[in-house]
């Protein structure tokens, strides 16, 4: 029973998109700028490769906004999950030893006895650890629904009984000793010691649980003497030893239960943390950062879109020329334009956007309309793979192979982002080829936006409606 | 307490020889015991009524019911082991007190499966009596009591702190339960605790005896009316059930492998007719063709020779009647579609073995056998040859052959003699053959029909399949030896 910070409740994360997308897009180059931390950034990358549904969106919109609103909370959540994380590495530390714990002897009983007191302690460091950051959750304005049922998932355990009575419980274990054991023996039908448990006696329970009285000794009612033989001896340190570990075992798997409860956080928080990272960029460049509504039907909406790799490069957002479209259904775009006249800078920007966007976080434009689809695919034309890699094929058999991939596995509702595609071949060739693709994807629910010099697709593609673009002086596209 | 009575019963006359199932190669299909129980005879009454048994056991609910009485007994038994070797005074007791507790079992299940023919209910018969009953209620008012007193002693507080002290049972929080509680109620899901098994240790043993003396006195006073030797005749049982379980479990085995299954006829006078047996050694074999024969030995053809094929299975149709014959005489099922045996007081089995190099040869040896298997032969027998005679000169073996012959024609005993002396055809005796394919002369069909010259043995088409023709051995070279 978990609760994630990236996911509601009941969605299970998508199947990853293809990593090259980040190259493609320039998301790579990007982000070094924006975090230096590559471990963090990478389970960044994770979480945006996996495209989401609205609902999620808006979850992680609302959990966004509450931790720019009090930076406090991130802080303290990562905070949580830092120690939980030292707890846990102790604990599986000590699960090692329990495991191996070996049945015989003085020296065995001794170990014994050190782990469960370790389990102990970290059994209650756990259940503290959960009930401060109860606390200071308590006194935070928790507004997004993915907070406030963390919130609530701690308070689960913190608020029950049970927490309650096992903290001076573990307390107490935590400083046991196995010389003042008590243990009950059972014997079965057939003679044989079923059960050695640790006991506490009802007048030591009483002394427990009314600290402040002075204690009285104890008087316990006369037992008969056990006339210890050497042989003897070890078979009642390995019994303890039992008992021991016995509780011990149960104390494990309290442990590993409640750990594994809140494990994932660490990794959900990364996320979360160069998202914040992000936003802190975009304020100190000065670009505009919008959190992009996402609406039913195909919508492809943006005013005054930022291309994210150009601000990372520049020192401030005034030097950026921005974009602005208007497209309220799924027809595919053209974008034909000279050289160097942003073509390439339009559709980076506008695929990242979709890909930020989906993944929760918000956009460098002043507003943006979007809708949430199921795939995200580029085609960029790369350069020949290394001879290594290539078998006989040469760029254009690439281009076609990688197309191939995306007609076996796009579904329905998928954006196609393409880039001077089939362009490695003769252009009217090409053009025919492609057109035929082109085709394909919008007859089966598949939007494409395509860069390209192949004027030729204007013919072939004369009775598909189709949203063409250009490109014009200053970086604009009309 | 009744005295032993076990569920088999046995006559007077000799075990047949223990070579017989070893050349039927028996042990690859039966325990060693159910073989020795296989070689006793018994009275004809005695035969019908394991036949009854045995028909009341093709419900597998009642095999079932004689398992758990075997498991039972296997319980008893360890008991009487532990009893035997106790870890301490206490175990000892508490060992003595379940053994009291397992006869009284034992004796009810037993009663119980009075209906499973004249066996069980003669044991259960004894068990009835008088004085078997009130044995049993004095028993059982023992074990009631030494219950009570026990249940007293099954718990106890130790405390280990500055000294071990045993204390007598009371309330006290176990922290494991009260962990779980607690655990539990967050939701976590705690495994199920697993049991220890520890036997009470000498010391243990003696603080309890120490701290329940009035308890331990009465035990002991109780028990010692009943030593275990007075409790341990139902053990006497295990060997029959196994021997009844052996069985039934071959036939389980046979049917599952499609083989007909049968209560033989017994006949009273000398005769061997069963249609459609089949030999359930072969169940050892993975992937064995079984093809069944008939079998007809009678007065006026009692004896006969078999030839053929190698490889057309002659030896498997002696192991049919030999095994078949041995089941029939302990009063088992065997594996054909009908039959009507004669339980003939004396079989033996002649068939190859190893050169011993104990100063006697193969042929020698072979004639030693033979004569001592004729001088024992009661009239009438079953006789069952197998290739006597073959490890000498054709001349030589087949004058031998032709003395044995004229020995046995006379005398009325029943059997079947495997040869390769096609010449037997001209002696007067029936003559069986193993057949071959009419279509492909390679190929074996395992039947075993009446007349027949059997000119051929077919040796040489198994040569050529191991490459030991002549044309693949002039192919095939030589190894290199440097």
């Amino acid at each position: 029973m978990s609760c994630s910070l990236l996911y509601p409740e009941g969605i299970a994360p998508a199947a990853p998109m293809d990593r090259r997308i980040l190259y493609h897009l320039s998301l790579d180059r990007a982000f070094s700028y924006i975090s230096s931390d590559e471990k963090l950034t990478r389970r960044f990358f994770d979480v945006l490769l996996q495209p989401c549904g609205r609902e999620t969106v808006l979850y992680r919109q609302a959990i966004l906004r509450d931790l720019q609103a009090d930076p406090q909370i991130f802080a303290r959540l990562s905070s949580f999950a830092k120690v939980l994380r030292d707890i846990s590495g102790d604990f599986h530390r000590a699960s090692r030893e329990v495991s191996m714990l070996r049945a015989g002897g003085a020296a065995s009983l001794f170990s014994a006895q050190n782990l469960m007191q370790m389990q102990a302690k970290h059994l209650g460091d756990i259940l503290r650890l959960l009930r401060s950051l109860d606390a200071d959750l308590n006194s935070r304005r928790l507004r997004a629904e993915g907070l406030l049922a963390l919130h609530r998932h701690i308070q689960a355990i913190t608020d029950s009984s049970a927490a309650s009575a096992l903290l001076p419980l573990c307390s107490r274990l935590e400083l046991f000793k196995s010389a003042d054991l008590k243990c009950r023996y059972r014997l079965d039908k057939a003679g044989r010691i079923v059960a050695f448990e640790v006991v506490e006696l009802e007048e030591e329970a009483v002394l427990q649980k009314r600290p402040h009285r002075i204690r009285r000794k104890v008087a316990l009612p006369e037992g008969i003497p056990l006339q210890m033989t050497a042989a003897d001896a070890p078979k009642f340190d390995s019994m303890k030893a039992s008992a021991l570990k016995e509780i011990t075992q149960i104390l494990s798997v309290a442990c590993r239960d409640l750990l594994d409860r809140f494990a994932h956080l660490g990794d959900e928080l990364a996320f979360y943390a160069v998202a914040l990272k992000y936003i802190r960029t975009l304020a100190q460049k000065g670009s505009a950062c919008s959190y992009p509504t996402f609406g039913d039907g195909a919508h492809l909406e943006f005013t005054d879109l930022r291309d994210l790799y150009l601000l990372m490069t520049v020192s401030g957002a005034e030097h950026i020329v921005p974009s602005s479209l208007q497209l309220n259904d799924n027809r595919g775009v053209l974008l034909y334009g000279d050289n160097g006249s942003g073509k390439t800078v339009f559709l980076r920007s506008v695929s990242t956007m979709q890909l930020l966007g989906q993944a929760g976080l918000p956009v460098p434009a002043e507003r943006a309309q979007l809708s949430c689809v199921a795939a995200l695919a580029t085609q960029f034309s790369e350069s020949e793979k290394g001879f290594l890699e290539a078998t006989a094929a040469g760029r254009f058999e690439q281009e076609v192979r990688e197309l191939a991939a995306m007609v076996d596995s796009l579904p329905a509702g998928s954006l196609v982002l393409l880039n001077e595609t089939f362009q490695s071949t003769a252009y009217t060739e090409g053009a025919e080829g492609l057109s035929h693709l082109l085709r394909w994807f919008s007859d089966h629910g598949i939007r494409w936006i395509l860069v390209t010099h192949l004027l030729q697709l204007d013919e072939y593609l004369k009775d598909l409606p189709v949203v063409r673009l250009h490109t014009s002086e200053g970086y604009r596209i009309s | 307490m009744y005295s032993a009575v076990r569920l088999l019963h046995f006559s007077d006359g000799h075990p047949l020889s223990a070579q017989f199932p070893a050349d039927m190669q028996l042990p690859h299909i039966l325990q060693e015991k159910t073989i020795a129980y296989l070689l006793r005879p018994c009275t004809k009454e005695e035969l019908l009524h394991r036949q009854e048994l045995f028909i009341l056991l093709w419900d597998d609910r009642n095999a079932l019911l004689l398992r758990e009485l075997l498991s039972d007994l296997h319980s008893l038994s360890i008991t009487l082991d532990l009893l035997s070797a106790p870890e301490s005074e206490f175990e000892r007791l508490y060992q003595h007190y379940l053994l009291l507790g397992q006869y009284l079992g034992l004796c009810e299940h037993l009663t119980s499966l009075s209906f499973l023919g004249a066996p069980f209910l003669r044991l259960a018969q004894t068990l009835s009596t008088p004085e078997q009953l009130t044995f049993c209620e004095a028993v059982r008012s023992a074990y009631d009591r030494a219950d009570t007193l026990f249940a007293g002693l099954r718990q106890g507080i130790l405390s280990f702190s500055s000294s071990a002290t045993l204390m007598k049972n009371r309330d006290a929080k176990s922290l494991c339960d009260t962990l779980c509680r607690q655990i539990s109620s967050l939701g976590i899901s705690l495994p199920a605790r697993t049991d220890l098994r520890i036997r009470v240790n000498r010391t243990l043993s003696n603080a309890i005896t120490e701290q329940y003396p009035m308890e331990i006195a009465e035990i002991t006073g109780l028990l010692s009316v009943y030593p275990p030797e007075l409790l341990s005749t139902p053990l006497e049982l295990i060997d029959d059930l196994k021997f009844i379980l052996d069985i039934s479990a071959l036939i389980l085995r046979g049917r599952a492998a499609g083989l007909p299954v049968c209560i033989p006829q017994i006949s009273d006078h000398p005769l061997f007719r069963a249609e459609a047996a089949a030999d359930p050694s072969l169940l050892a074999k993975e992937d064995a063709q079984i093809v069944p024969n008939d079998i007809r030995l009678e007065p006026g053809s009692p004896f006969a020779f078999l030839v053929g094929a190698n490889g057309g299975g002659k030896t498997t149709y002696l192991r049919t009647i030999g095994i078949n014959f041995l089941l029939f005489r302990a009063g088992c099922p065997i594996f054909a579609r009908s039959a009507e045996i004669y339980p003939f007081p004396y079989a033996a089995a002649h068939f190859p073995t190893d050169e011993r190099f104990s100063g006697v040869g193969r042929l020698q040896d072979e004639h030693l056998r033979l004569n001592s298997i004729l001088a024992s032969a009661a009239v009438p027998s079953l006789l069952l040859l197998n290739e006597t005679f073959s490890g000498t000169d054709a001349a030589r073996g087949f004058r031998y052959l032709c003395d044995t012959a004229e020995m046995i024609k006379p005398t009325g005993h029943f059997g079947v003699w495997v040869t390769h002396f096609h010449e037997v055809t001209d002696l007067g005796f029936p003559i069986l053959t193993a057949e071959i394919d009419p279509q492909d002369e390679n190929r074996r069909t395992y039947r075993i029909t009446s007349g027949g010259s059997g000119h051929s043995s077919f040796a040489a088409d198994i040569l050529r399949k191991y490459r030991l023709d002549p044309e693949s051995l002039k192919k095939r070279g030589v190894r290199n030896v440097l």
